[in-house]
């Protein structure tokens, strides 16, 4: 096949790639993308799931800074009724949200009197107790506020129904309050609460919504008269606005390494041509991997993205090689010529780098699993792309570059005085040893997934101050009930709810939002009417201890008729579809054909003291999502470095097979190891935190640090190419050096502790490259 | 730290703000030039209230229940100053204070207090909104919300009775119909008829009209801490 052809073939087929990459083009920023999909442990799942529950998605919106903010608020939750994204808006109760909750629970008053019916119904009954409820009665007749209490007295004596709405009252996250708005706690910010229909960590459609809320609020507080603050809580903000961090860091990171590699180039070479050329290889890589990875249905992370950047540094290494090999050569010698010298060792190369990455791709995290494949790609397409289209593009060698030159000298130069300084070559081994010996067992390990994706400060601040305008819950923290059916579950939470409040009142708790405040189980419901129903002459009772009070006798025999025959059944989630309490029923929520109820906790300081309320109730379990996820990063962290090792072995024995001798594999593959173990000393010296990202990074260097290995071994089996091979390693060595350390300039966390450990790890394996060469050719 | 209630205790005090809706009257002071001005029609009867200003008086209201053998019996003192502002004092049987202003309801006994919009219900907007409009004598938007009828009582006196009829049906679920009686442009009582029944009556007395308060006095008037509750 002729070189146009090759050239033409090359093009076409990356400018397909590029635009089916770039019309699938979008990509997530959800953490769930570093959690691990194979979790079997029961409690990571139920975590999981709730990760992105209903009651995550939502949003609590606070207006302040005037006495208009209600109306706002309210003009502002109305307007947002109509956005596609918003699946409910709660501003406050009106008259229609009453009535609701009037016809939900008044006819089922008797059903829902006490968690201990057969205690405390009796002592209700007491002739004292009524004596009581009938003074407070009068007393409350007698107040500005008796015209409800008059008209609802007669069916309901014993105030069972406004004990039901004080539950209620208590159990809500606002308060209601202002210009028919739900207000904070102290009555200076009106509150309206959204629920999403889209995964909050989904970000087109949250950043849309975002600057439509904007936007409108804009709109409505000048038309107000201005002066009104808008603040938001809610995980799509910080969602969003990290997804805009990593597209930043994107765009700057990718900038940064154009930039510098560019100007290597001209420098080295001192052609554009041979830029054009040099980029088309870790292009190509980066494009086919990212085409593969948006084909599927998952969407690509963003931080996948930034690894994917890191490929340039890596790819690019390889058409390095091949053009300053062929601008070494004799003059004339042509492209495929200087290819066919340096194949194997690129192919070598490659492999080993592959294999490194096939190992990150088996991970059990999706993201980590996305870098793994994305590179596992991108490094056989760049090399392939190298050794097939990149000679297309080269014309014969002619003389070579000032700085080419004087690389090559300055390489052989400094062989030559290593080698003249045997035990110098030695002592640099020595040198990493100590390091690696003194740092690793200093390293602290950073295991909570949430330090992986940086959120703006600012933003969390707003949040928490949003938070706080409420009575909201602890994030994070709750309690799960588990049964195959919905009336198992609803007996499991009553009794996760009555221990509760043990802890509660052992100070344990400061509170819960728990769906007891809204529904009982139908056994508990029943089990009132019935006890209630048992009492002898409960109408004798009533009348006798309230007409003492100035009622007159049989007023009450309403509340006797509804206890004998009651209007409604007892009350069943069901019955909350359509209802202004129907997002209570959003802690219900089915498991994979099981039902959990969830009851959030506020002020649970200690995690052993809930665990030790909850004992001995079977499928009830307290849930710390963060303290759960640590434990799974550290088992993850444990069993990468696990792999890491695995994949050492694995490219130890591919050098083996390749060389054929112990001393020079052993060389190739010690440049890897004793930089990788050396950049992690020197962050337990420097007390640099490491994660799991940055054990995955320690695969980079081990990829890249044996092909400096291999390259300078395979100089060693040939001298005539000492000059070409240093100085080539040197150049790729600066070009990825200067790719990571734009990495580790990153605000997310992620980014930077590749950055951080493949930038360090690189140049350490860079300066080994002249010992291993002289302990190589001793052979 | 102020909590607001929730859910259907919302609504009670604005109820009981209507069923003790109060048209002020003239001061007995001035009664024989005011119960001079009789009214003969109800645009007469308007323009007369539109202009008794600020508002002071004693109050006593019986509420006859349907539930209880005997009514309970309160008094104290009411304000209003224009356009809205209301306040109701009450000293018996226990001290408790309900507070109309700007829209806003605050409600203060021995319990607590809670403060809440009227715009929370359209039933307690539209009761308040109503007795601010009787003060205002804004017939057109009192005419909005009523059927009403105007009499003349007794020949050629100057009493007069207004029966309102909620024209909205959730309202008159609640209430059936308020009746005011008055002299001239005194009002004498107010009578509010709920539909199960039960009713309300206002008896009004040492009213004083065309009153006004500096700000340090307003704000008092107008707080869960009043001033003398006598007169």
């Amino acid at each position: 096949m002729n070189e146009a052809r090759v050239r033409w073939i090359t093009v076409v087929l990356l400018t397909t790639v590029s635009l089916y990459a770039a019309s699938r083009f979008e990509f997530t920023s959800s953490i769930k993308h570093f959690i691990p999909s194979e979790a079997d442990a029961e409690l990571v799942e139920i975590s999981l799931e709730l990760v992105d529950s209903p009651l995550v998605r939502r949003m609590v919106i606070s207006v302040g800074g005037g006495p208009k903010r209600g109306e706002v608020a309210v003009a502002l939750a109305k307007s947002l009724r109509a956005h596609p994204e918003v699946a409910w808006v709660e501003s406050g109760f009106d008259d229609q949200a009453l009535r609701g909750i009037y016809e939900l629970y008044f006819d089922r008053r008797m059903y829902l009197i006490s968690e201990d019916p057969a205690v405390d119904i009796p002592a209700m009954l007491e002739p004292e107790a009524l004596a009581g409820r009938a003074a407070d009665l009068r007393r409350r007749l007698a107040q500005p506020d008796s015209m409800l209490v008059s008209r609802t007295a007669p069916e309901d004596p014993l105030g069972l129904f406004e004990r039901i709405v004080e539950r209620i009252r208590a159990a809500q996250s606002a308060l209601s309050g202002g210009a028919g708005s739900f207000e904070s706690a102290s009555g200076e910010h009106a509150i309206v609460l959204l629920g999403l229909r889209s995964s909050p960590f989904d970000s087109g459609p949250q950043a849309e919504l975002l600057g439509y809320l904007d936007s409108e609020f804009a709109r409505l507080n000048l038309a107000a008269g201005g002066g009104l603050e808008l603040e938001m809580s809610g995980v799509n903000r910080i969602a969003v606005a990290s997804e805009q961090s990593i597209r930043s860091d994107a765009n700057f990171i990718s900038a940064v390494s154009i930039s510098v590699v560019s100007a290597l180039f001209l420098l080295v070479f001192r052609s554009l041509r041979h830029l054009a050329i040099a980029i088309l290889t870790p292009l190509a890589g980066f494009v086919v991997a990212i085409a593969v990875a948006l084909s599927g249905e998952d969407l690509v992370h963003g931080i996948t993205l930034g690894f994917g950047f890191v490929l340039i540094g890596v790819a690019i290494d390889y058409p390095i090689h091949l053009m300053n090999h062929h601008a070494l050569s004799p003059a004339g010698t042509r492209p495929r010529e200087t290819v066919r010298r340096i194949r194997s060792s690129l192919l070598l190369s490659g492999l080993t780098t592959t294999l490194a990455f096939i190992a990150l791709a088996l991970s059990d995290f999706p993201g980590l699993r996305e870098m793994g494949t994305f590179a596992a790609i991108g490094i056989p397409v760049s090399l392939t792309i190298t050794l097939v289209s990149i000679p297309a593009f080269m014309g014969p060698s002619t003389s070579p570059s000032r700085t080419q030159n004087a690389l090559a000298s300055a390489s052989i130069e400094l062989v030559r005085w290593l080698d003249a300084h045997q035990v110098m070559a030695a002592a640099i081994f020595g040198v990493y040893g100590m390091i690696a010996v003194a740092g690793i067992p200093q390293l602290r390990w950073e295991d909570d997934p949430s330090t992986l994706i940086a959120a703006d400060p600012a933003l969390l601040a707003e949040s928490e101050r949003v938070r706080q305008r409420i009575v909201d819950f602890d994030s994070g923290r709750f309690v799960v009930g588990l049964a195959p059916e919905v009336e198992a579950a609803l007996v499991l939470n009553d009794q996760i709810h009555r221990r509760l409040e043990q802890a509660t009142a052992a100070g344990h708790l400061d509170g819960m939002i728990s769906l007891q405040s809204f529904l009982w189980s139908q056994a508990l419901q029943r089990e009132n009417l019935q006890t209630l129903q048992s009492v002898l002459n409960l109408g004798d009772r009533i009348d006798r201890a309230y007409s003492a009070s100035g009622f007159r006798r049989n007023a009450f025999r309403n509340f006797d008729v509804a206890v004998a025959g009651p209007q409604a059944a007892p009350l069943r989630s069901e019955d909350f579809a359509g209802s202004p309490l129907e997002r209570a029923l959003d802690s219900l929520v089915e498991l994979d054909g099981r039902w959990a109820v969830v009851t959030y906790l506020r002020g649970a300081n200690s995690g052993d003291a809930i665990r030790d309320a909850l004992a001995g109730l079977d499928n009830a379990y307290y849930v710390d999502q963060k303290e759960i996820v640590a434990d799974i990063y550290q088992g993850y962290r444990r069993s990468t470095v696990r792999m890491i090792v695995f994949g050492s072995v694995i490219v130890f024995v591919v050098l083996q097979l390749r060389y054929r001798n112990l001393r020079h594999g052993l060389l190739a593959f010690v440049c890897a190891a004793l930089a990788a173990l050396a950049t992690y000393g020197v962050f337990g010296l420097l007390d640099v935190p490491v994660n799991v990202v940055s054990a995955i990074s320690l695969l980079v260097v081990l990829g890249m640090g044996v092909d400096y290995g291999i390259f300078s071994v395979d100089a060693a089996r040939s001298p005539e190419r000492l000059g070409a091979t240093l100085s080539s390693v040197l150049i790729s060595c600066l070009t990825s050096v200067f790719v990571f350390g734009a990495l580790a300039l990153s605000e997310q966390p992620a980014l930077r502790a590749i950055g951080l450990t493949t930038g360090i790890g690189i140049l350490f394996a860079l300066a080994l490259v002249p010992a291993v060469f002289v302990l190589a050719r001793r052979t | 730290m102020r909590r607001a209630r929730t859910g259907l205790t919302l609504l009670l005090p604005i109820l009981w703000v209507m069923s003790s809706a109060w048209v002020p009257s003239g001061k007995a002071a001035n009664a024989s030039n005011e119960d001079a001005s009789a009214p003969t029609d109800l645009n007469s009867l308007m323009e007369l209230l539109a202009t008794s200003g600020g508002v002071r008086a004693r109050f006593q209201e019986s509420r006859h229940l349907s539930i209880l053998t005997d009514p309970i019996e309160t008094d104290g003192m009411l304000y209003f100053a224009p356009p809205d502002r209301l306040a109701r004092h009450a000293n018996r049987p226990g001290r408790s204070s309900v507070v109309v202003e700007a829209g806003r309801v605050t409600f203060g006994d021995e319990t607590g207090q809670r403060t809440f919009d009227l715009s929370t219900s359209v039933v307690a907007q539209t009761l308040v909104s109503n007795l601010m409009v009787v003060f205002r004598g804004d017939l057109e938007s009192l005419r909005a919300q009523h059927s009403i009828s105007f009499h003349r009582n007794g020949g050629n006196g100057t009493g007069w009775t207004l029966e309102l009829e909620p024209r909205s049906r959730i309202v008159r679920g609640i209430i059936e119909r308020v009746r005011f009686t008055g002299t001239g442009r005194k009002l004498t009582v107010m009578e509010t008829h709920e539909s199960n029944g039960d009713r309300t009556i206002l008896k009004f007395s040492d009213v004083e009209t065309g009153l006004s308060w500096d700000t340090p006095k307003l704000e008092r008037i107008f707080s869960l801490d009043p001033p003398d509750a006598t007169p």
